[in-house]
């Protein structure tokens, strides 16, 4: 009986065969270790900062001395504050902004996010609000990509490692340094109505060369984000200069504007 | 409990199918009278000539595939099949609708076997890629008697090719604009007792942004989401004896997409089986096996270089078929499924849920004579998550009034449990057409009744 003997083979081989299939019954899956897990600690060097500044309602500011400090100190307190972007109707609002200079409040456009992209935007409504608040000490302040100083400019280098600056800010006395400027387009605060294209921005003063260090465009949608890894320049008020630069965007579960930055102060 | 679970999640499907097909048609072609001499397995599970089936089946064979050249599913069932509409849902994620029916109600099954995983209730169509592919056999109308649930619109099991030559290779390509690339390779090899068929498939095809017209009436998106696809299957056929057949297959699926420039989506499924058909004797054979898919969905994130899995289901199931026949008139089937089904999904509260379905169906195929058939079907489903169970019937009846005359006749009853996700989320019961407004905690119950007349 040629059958019981073939029969007989797989018999044999049972042995072999069965655990391969035992092993492809798993429940909960195979080849866990294709993946990753995020930490849930942020490693943090000396000379770095960690802030999740992706809400969209809050400005978080950074003051260098704290930080520096914090370091010293082991690091156990945090080196920003957050002030929340004001967004209530003043009961007296004050004129519309068209008439007079720029007024702190919340400006709304429409960007054309399906067609040319943001550069092509109207103007379609002001809410007066109050100014926005500020701690007493802070070097600069970071909402998601936009970022401001206080009272300082800033210029940006061909540097792309904290490590390959010269050693003082002396190397860039001749710089040109971008102060803040106005701006009612980019930060972007009210999303209620983003669907339709629209964004209620606050009005108030960052720093384009700075800010360009995250660069968000759209289309597409979603957005791209993009990194500029290179090395800003920062001159304050107070004849003190900082060296900054982004490292990062995202936290470790991919939230994106949680920034790693690395920074030199004073420089 | 069993109320509101029959209410709720188990729409009923009542179809009425007068299917009237005339072989004689003036349309027909020598091709065609080649296909109703073909056979068909979907609509019975047991082999029956296409032109005999009491339930009538649709089919797409690989020379139509061919004509088509079509690279997955969607682009074959866009050109072969009336009524199958592939549209956006959310993220540009592709939706199925065949007559009304979305992806709940469309069962699609390869070699028999169900696929894991779904975006918007539908399957992953990418990964039924046209490489190898026998042919395509499509009931329309409620088969939940023979399989289960989502089985209330129809079924399309799609058929792989069974090497005869002693070896087999095909090398194919194809290049177009926007760097769309396809290139596939089949090897196969057919000794006297061993079979084996290897393929391996890659497809691509960039981002294609488009732009509106200069002050458009509506705006419409600008970038249509191209892929990376790669597809490797392997199946290995061992013929111990005349009456004893070992088949094990192993697959892998990958998939890239990039709608968002640093984080990338990865699909990857891998699935693997073994069956072994037995034919016990000239009147009965055997059917066992178990099979295994596991879907996956996760994000790449370029700057951290971590691949962070958000979604996974994972599907053990294991099957017992078994054939009796009659002398010439009647055919029992008896079959009985289980199936351990596990889902994790992290956008939705980081979801884990796991439920077990068991099922058992006879069905009675008797064939009274030359002009009447009977198709009698019954079936019983438990899902363990909320301990109910539904119970789902069917007749069907095939009438030959004349040699080229054939008259169907079917009455059936279809139903979806809920998809693993909703036994925590609840989630819409989304059948279009007749359904009432979609509530979370109302009943929801549609009734359909077709009329079909058509030609083969």
């Amino acid at each position: 009986m040629p059958h019981l003997k073939e029969l007989s083979q797989v018999r044999s081989n049972i042995h072999y065969i069965l655990p391969s299939v035992l092993l492809l019954v798993s429940c909960h899956g195979v080849l866990d270790e294709l993946y990753d897990t995020p930490t849930e600690s942020i490693d943090i060097r000396e000379g770095q900062l960690y802030v999740d500044a992706s809400s969209w309602l809050d400005w978080y500011y950074i003051d260098f001395n704290t930080a520096n400090h914090n370091a010293a100190e082991g690091g156990t307190s945090s080196a920003f504050v957050k002030h929340a972007i004001p967004t209530e109707e003043l009961s007296s609002p004050n004129p519309q902004p068209s008439t007079l200079s720029p007024q702190p409040g919340i400006y709304t456009y429409w960007y054309d996010v399906f067609g040319a992209g943001l550069s092509n935007h109207e103007f379609r409504g002001f809410t007066s609000t109050a100014a926005q608040s500020e701690p007493d000490e802070w070097h600069i302040a970071v909402h998601r990509n936009n970022v401001r100083t206080n009272g300082g400019a800033a210029y940006e280098t061909s540097y792309t490692s904290m490590y390959e600056l010269p050693e003082s800010s002396e190397a860039f006395a001749d710089a040109t340094f971008t102060p803040d400027t106005w701006n009612e387009l980019d930060v972007w605060t009210i999303r209620e109505q983003m669907l339709q294209g629209l964004i209620g921005n606050q009005g108030i003063e960052v720093n384009p060369v700075l800010s360009s260090w995250l660069k968000v465009d759209i289309p597409p949608i979603p957005p791209t984000f993009t990194l500029n890894n290179h090395v800003f320049i920062i001159r304050f008020d107070d004849g003190t200069f900082a060296a900054i630069q982004l490292e990062n965007y995202q936290s470790p579960a991919g939230i994106k504007c949680c920034l790693t930055i690395n920074y030199k102060y004073p420089y | 409990m069993r109320h509101l679970f029959l209410s709720i999640i188990k729409p009923l499907l009542l179809s009425i199918i007068c299917a009237c097909s005339a072989a004689s048609s003036a349309a027909q072609t020598s091709d065609s009278t080649l296909l109703l001499n073909d056979v068909v397995v979907t609509g019975t599970r047991t082999p029956k000539l296409l032109k005999d089936a009491p339930i009538q089946t649709r089919v797409i064979t690989a020379s139509d595939i061919e004509k088509v050249d079509a690279t997955n599913v969607e682009d074959l069932l866009q050109q072969e099949m009336p009524g199958v509409e592939f549209s956006y849902a959310m993220n540009q994620l592709k939706h199925m609708n065949l007559c009304g029916f979305g992806g709940q109600g469309i069962l699609f099954l390869v070699d028999g076997e169900r696929l894991a995983g779904e975006t918007m209730d539908d399957v992953d169509f990418t990964r039924l890629n046209m490489a190898n592919v026998e042919r395509i056999e499509i009931v329309k109308g409620a088969a939940s008697a023979l399989y289960g649930s989502n089985a209330g619109g129809g079924v399309i099991n799609i058929i792989t090719k069974e090497g005869t030559e002693p070896w087999t290779l095909n090398l194919n390509g194809r290049l177009a604009r926007y760097n769309e690339r396809r290139l596939g390779g089949a090897y196969g090899v057919n000794g006297k007792r061993l079979h084996n068929m290897l393929n391996v498939n890659h497809t691509s095809i960039d981002n294609i942004h488009a732009s509106n017209a200069e002050n458009p009436a509506t705006q419409v998106v600008t970038t249509i989401y191209g892929d990376c696809t790669w597809n490797v299957k392997n199946r290995l056929t061992f013929t111990v004896n005349d009456q004893l057949k070992l088949i094990g297959r192993a697959g892998y699926f990958y998939r890239e997409q990039t709608r968002v420039a640093d984080a990338p989506e990865r699909f990857r499924d891998f699935s693997a089986g073994l069956k072994g058909l037995w034919d016990i004797s000239k009147d009965d054979n055997l059917e066992i096996s178990y099979s295994f898919d596991q879907y996956d969905k996760s994000d790449y994130h370029k700057i951290n270089k971590l691949d962070v899995r958000d979604y996974r289901n994972v599907q053990n199931i294991f099957k017992g078929l078994y054939n009796h026949y009659w002398s010439s008139n009647g055919i029992l089937t008896v079959g009985a499924d289980f199936m351990h089904d596990y889902l994790m999904n992290k956008n939705l509260g980081n979801t884990t849920v796991s439920q077990n379905t068991f099922d058992a169906f006879a069905q009675y195929d008797w064939i009274i004579n030359t002009q009447w058939e009977v198709v009698g079907a019954v079936r019983y489903d438990y899902f363990s998550d909320k301990k109910d169970s539904h119970f789902t019937p069917k007749l069907s009846v095939r009438y030959q009034p004349i040699s080229n005359l054939n008259i169907r006749f079917g009455y059936g009853m279809g139903f979806r449990a809920p998809a693993i996700l909703q036994l925590r989320h609840g989630g819409h019961l989304d059948y279009s057409g007749k359904s009432r407004p979609e509530s979370r905690t109302e009943p929801q119950l549609q009734r359909l009744c077709r009329l079909h007349q058509r030609k083969l």
